[in-house]
């Protein structure tokens, strides 16, 4: 059947993209010229380098370490473990495994991520609804010219604005710190009240979502224009249908493609605006375990980190894909025939 | 099972005709100048009766519908004049009081079904969202309602149907539905708005039927509006033949076939093809095209394209005469059919050139 | 998905299934990605807001743009050639430390808008952060354009086989959050500069390289979307039946229309790497101190927050107001294009 051939050449393209992902990351660690042990811990003990050589399966042909990367079972050299083993190598100065690390660290800035991307969409489709219909008022010119403002304002300067007036000024929220959410393996609703949580976020979830809100809110607004001029809206109001339905029910959905998309597709760019807007509020996510890593060269866990992020975001590209079906009914039979 | 109609908003005025259009007018306020679309419109609908209108694109037809149901967008339109519907006056409504108007006592079917369906929304929410809006029904009652609709459309397997989207549906199927849309709250007042022109021919003739067997049924009037004579001559009760946003001649539909006064009808008429002419004759085109509605031209705005037109024609607009048949109205200077036409004509052959292209090539 | 040049965009089918020819567009292919990074697509997408202005002029928007970026380009190289005025960036004066603008005590007199932490002029800092700011922003973009360019002309005007390899790998590295990747690749690069004791390699050379490598698949998409639709233009086919070289077709017939629509992606795109500069200097690794550029004065004082803001805030302003130049220009160019060539 068509449909299910089209599934499984997209399973065959998650899978090799996924490929050529990993090999990027191993290659990071591998292409660092001279010895990477040497580079890797500069000041380290001959013993310590000796370990992570062998971590790292230096002595080993180029494909071979690829395959023991990977961990790809059978063809992996004896006794070593790889991404596949859940491996993602250790921390040298505290000998620490990084996978322990990201356990802990992961959630944190899904959470951040899930609640920017979450108010930035609640806040984008009714402006995106609302100046389309209104298009060319003075409304729309000034959301507008707002939102092309906030454009503007890269995300680690409104995290600063806000940390400054809101924080240190009005003293009305935290500017630094965190409480354990809902994802937080760490949390405990007995110990710490939720409320405390969502105090800290607020400040770095703004910080991240509006600029999204700008985004996301143009590009409705501009698939929204075109919508209601299309046959079907005039139709609807010939039924009588009240405008707030027609907006909602008859234009939304099918204005809603180019957005999804890039809202899956800034799920990238909110993972690197997670990371310095982290750093800018001692959010312990991610974000504040790559600043560390970089600053004190641990480069296989940089590698491991860069990996995981890398791959979250396949994934959810992966799923917006096929949310696609879901939205679009006339998409069903395009891919069929495709 | 009868399909319930929804109730009145207002008192009809025993007597009054379904629809009285008088001086409609309808502009539109663009960068380029102010486009007057409909320009004193004024005709009457009884129920259970059939208006054609008829014109080129362009000569203010479909704008003249959507006046009259107050469909336009508010901004940037100006209309004046007057349209009572059931002997109340729809020009000072708002658009939410219209609103209990629009689907349950008047619908409208457009030129394209392939567009006029909400593409992701399945057939049997777009029947019954009308129905559960204008009708205090519950979910079932409605899904049943669009089902008999859908039966009476002539769709097969309506049951199974309602869960389709409309890409699902054939040209001639979604139409069909579009006519179950509009039926659905048993509407007083039709409007069809080219509802064959997107369709192959042999489904044409299917649709026009299914609706001339809805308004046999419901007693229900229609305004159909094409460009083509064809489709209207069986089935109007009265046409009325638009140009560049007027009336330029309107008549009961054996009239206007038999006794056309108008050039510009006498030219759509010999643009039908007949049977018997010869396979392969050529058909009469009409040369030029229709006027600039930001600047139209001071007299007959037909004049310039018209073959019998005549210096007077150029400067004085010539108003809506009476013709001999009762209904029958039209605006000429030198009628066809009458000595003044035919000796005009006949002046512009010997000449070679009629005052329209004189002027047209001075300009 | 929709790109700048009209071409590309799918006309409303007869049908009306806009969305879906917008979808089919970009999605059906290889990858799972199908737009660009989002700050090319808003601003892509926002088309329309500069129709409007067409035929009337530039309008005042667009020159007080113009002026903002010619003002901080002049100060940006006069700076760098000493003929200002300005203090020694790298100079502290204690005396001044974390004071703000107009400060009169002490020697601080001299100060017009204040100094950092160390004490160090910020007029000075800010002329000469302009320079590193801008070469590396555009020195990436330019950077990215070169490559990305070359790739996105040959994909879109061989297609095919070609077209879908380099559209593949493109899309590999989109498949990498745009920071992520920057921030590895700067990571890695100094770490093998710094092993191979190449300590001698500028590092602006490192950040523009890094930045440049993000912005390829970027560039190199719009590129593509905008070759494919030129080269199946008569002349192009014309050219081709001929019998002409495709390397002299392309940059003959091909790039001389790809251009306008690269320079206004260009001009976002160095808006992008702007603030791609900033970022990357909080999280450490940006233009190396002592040498200033608007991100690190930021980064390096970010701890300063509270008693002196206007060290945050002053470098944060010059970013705000070039990157919304920039933008603003972007929008414009593209909205003279479009009309351009839709009345062609």
């Amino acid at each position: 059947m068509a449909a299910l051939r089209l599934i499984a050449r997209r399973f065959l393209q998650l899978a090799i993209v996924l490929l050529l992902v990993t090999f990027f990351t191993f290659s990071l660690v591998r292409l660092l010229p001279g010895d990477p042990a040497k580079t890797i811990i500069p000041f380290g003990s001959d013993q310590q380098r000796a370990a992570l050589a062998k971590d790292l399966g230096l002595d080993k042909p180029f494909l071979q370490q690829y395959v023991n990367y990977l961990g790809i079972p059978v063809i992996k050299s004896e006794g070593t473990t790889g991404l596949l083993q859940g491996n993602l190598g250790r921390k040298y100065a505290t000998n620490q495994p990084v996978g322990e690390l990201i356990k802990q660290s992961l959630p944190v800035s899904i959470q951040l991520v899930i609640y920017a991307q979450l108010v930035a969409l609640a806040l984008a489709i009714p402006l995106g609804v609302l100046t389309a219909y209104r298009a060319g008022t003075r409304t729309d010119r000034a959301v507008n010219t707002t939102a092309f403002g906030f454009l503007a304002l890269p995300n680690f300067v409104l995290a600063l604005l806000l940390s400054y007036v809101i924080g240190a000024r009005l003293k009305w929220l935290p500017t630094a710190g965190y409480e354990p959410g809902w994802l937080d393996p760490l949390f405990d609703s007995a110990r710490t009240p939720s409320v405390e949580h969502l105090k800290y976020m607020v400040l770095p979830v703004i910080a991240l979502a509006v600029g999204q809100v700008a985004i996301y809110m143009r590009l409705l607004r501009s698939d929204m224009i075109a919508t209601l001029q299309e046959n079907f809206i005039t139709m609807a109001k010939a039924k009588g249908v009240p405008n707030r339905r027609i907006l909602f029910r008859h234009a939304l959905r099918p204005s809603s493609l180019t957005l999804l998309t890039v809202a899956g597709l800034n799920v990238g760019t909110l993972i690197g605006g997670a990371i310095v807007v982290e750093v800018i509020f001692g959010i312990p996510g991610m974000g504040t375990q790559i600043a560390t890593a970089i600053a004190a060269r641990e480069y296989v866990e940089l590698q491991s980190y860069i990996f995981v992020l890398a791959f979250i975001f396949v994934l959810i590209n992966f799923a917006v894909d096929f949310c696609y079906i879901l939205l679009d009914p006339r998409i069903r039979r395009a891919r069929a025939d495709a | 099972m009868t399909v319930p109609v929804a109730e009145p908003t207002a008192e009809p005025a025993p007597g009054a005709p379904l629809l009285e259009v008088t001086d409609l007018t309808t502009h539109f306020e663009t960068p380029g100048g102010i486009v007057r679309a409909v320009d004193g419109v004024s005709l009457t609908l009884e129920r259970g009766k059939t208006l054609g209108i008829v014109g080129e694109s362009g000569s203010g037809k479909t704008v003249l519908s959507r006046s009259i149901m107050g469909l336009l967008p508010k901004r940037g339109t100006i209309r004046g004049g007057s349209v009572r519907f059931d002997g109340v006056e729809l020009m000072t409504r708002s658009p939410k009081e219209m609103r209990d108007f629009w689907g349950a006592r008047m619908a409208m079917i457009f030129q394209d079904p392939m567009t006029s369906l909400n593409p992701v929304m399945k057939i049997g929410k777009q029947i019954t969202e009308s129905i559960r809006h204008h009708l205090d029904v519950d979910r079932d009652y409605a899904t049943e309602l669009a089902v008999t609709l859908l039966r009476s459309v002539r769709i097969p397997e309506p049951e199974r149907r309602l869960r389709d989207y409309p890409h699902q549906l054939s040209g001639g199927m979604r139409q069909r539905v579009c006519i179950a849309v509009a039926m659905a709250c048993g509407p007083a007042l039709l409007f069809a708005d080219e509802p064959t022109t997107a369709l192959d021919v042999t489904v044409q003739a299917q649709v026009l039927d299914l609706m001339a067997a809805q308004q046999r049924e419901r007693f229900m009037a229609i305004v159909l509006i094409t460009h083509d004579l064809g489709v209207v001559a069986g089935r109007a009760d009265e046409i009325a033949v638009m140009y560049a946003g007027r009336i330029v001649e309107k008549a009961p539909t054996s009239v206007l076939f038999t006794q056309t006064r108008m050039p510009y009808t006498k030219a759509l008429l010999s643009s039908i093809p007949k049977l018997e002419h010869p396979s392969h004759s050529r058909l009469a085109t009409i040369p030029g095209r229709p006027p600039n509605l930001v600047a139209p031209p001071a007299g007959c705005k037909f004049a310039p394209r018209c073959a019998q037109a005549q210096p007077r024609c150029l400067e004085e607009d010539p108003p809506l005469v009476p013709g001999s048949a009762p209904g029958h109205e039209y605006r000429c200077w030198f009628p066809v059919g009458t000595p003044e036409g035919d000796d005009a004509l006949a002046r512009n052959r010997a000449a070679g050139k009629t005052a329209g292209t004189t002027a047209g090539g001075a300009a | 998905m929709p790109e700048p040049t009209p071409d590309a965009v799918p006309p409303v089918g007869a049908d009306g299934n806009r969305d879906l020819d917008r979808y089919a567009e970009g999605s059906l292919e290889p990858g799972l990605v199908v737009a660009q990074a989002n700050l090319y697509v808003s601003a892509v997408e926002s088309g329309g807001e500069g129709r409007r202005r067409v035929g009337r002029g530039l309008g005042v928007g667009a020159w007080l743009a113009i002026g903002w970026l010619a003002f901080i380009v002049i100060v940006a190289v006069l700076a760098q050639l000493g003929v200002l005025p300005l203090k020694d960036p790298n100079r502290s004066y204690v005396a001044c430390a974390r004071r703000g603008p107009f400060s009169t005590d002490g020697t601080a007199s001299g100060f017009l808008l204040g100094c950092d932490s160390n004490g160090r002029d910020m007029i000075a800092r800010l002329a000469y952060g302009s320079w590193s700011s801008l070469i590396v922003a555009t020195g990436a973009v330019l950077f990215g354009l070169v490559f990305g360019g070359t790739f996105g002309l040959i994909a879109g005007y061989f297609g095919r086989r070609t077209d879908a390899v380099i559209t593949s790998l493109f899309n590999v590295f989109l498949a990498i959050p745009a920071v992520v990747l920057a921030l590895a690749l700067v990571a890695f690069l100094a770490g093998a500069a710094a092993s191979t004791g190449q300590s001698s390699v500028d590092p602006k050379l490192i950040l523009i390289l890094a930045i440049g490598i993000v912005s390829i698949p970027l560039l190199g998409r719009i590129t593509r979307a905008s070759a494919l639709s030129w080269s199946q233009r008569e002349f192009v086919l014309a050219a081709r039946a001929q019998g002409a070289k495709p390397v002299r077709i392309m940059l003959r017939e091909v790039l001389p229309n790809v251009l306008p629509a690269m320079f206004s992606i260009a001009l976002l795109g160095i808006a992008v790497a702007i603030v791609a500069e900033g970022t990357l200097s909080i999280l450490g690794v940006g233009v190396r101190p002592p040498t200033p550029s608007w991100g690190n004065i930021i980064g390096l004082d970010r701890g300063r927050l509270k008693e002196s803001p206007h060290i945050i805030f002053l470098p944060a302003l010059m970013i705000f107001f070039t990157v919304l130049s920039l933008n603003f220009l972007g929008d414009v160019v593209r909205a003279r294009l479009d009309v351009r060539e839709s009345a062609v």
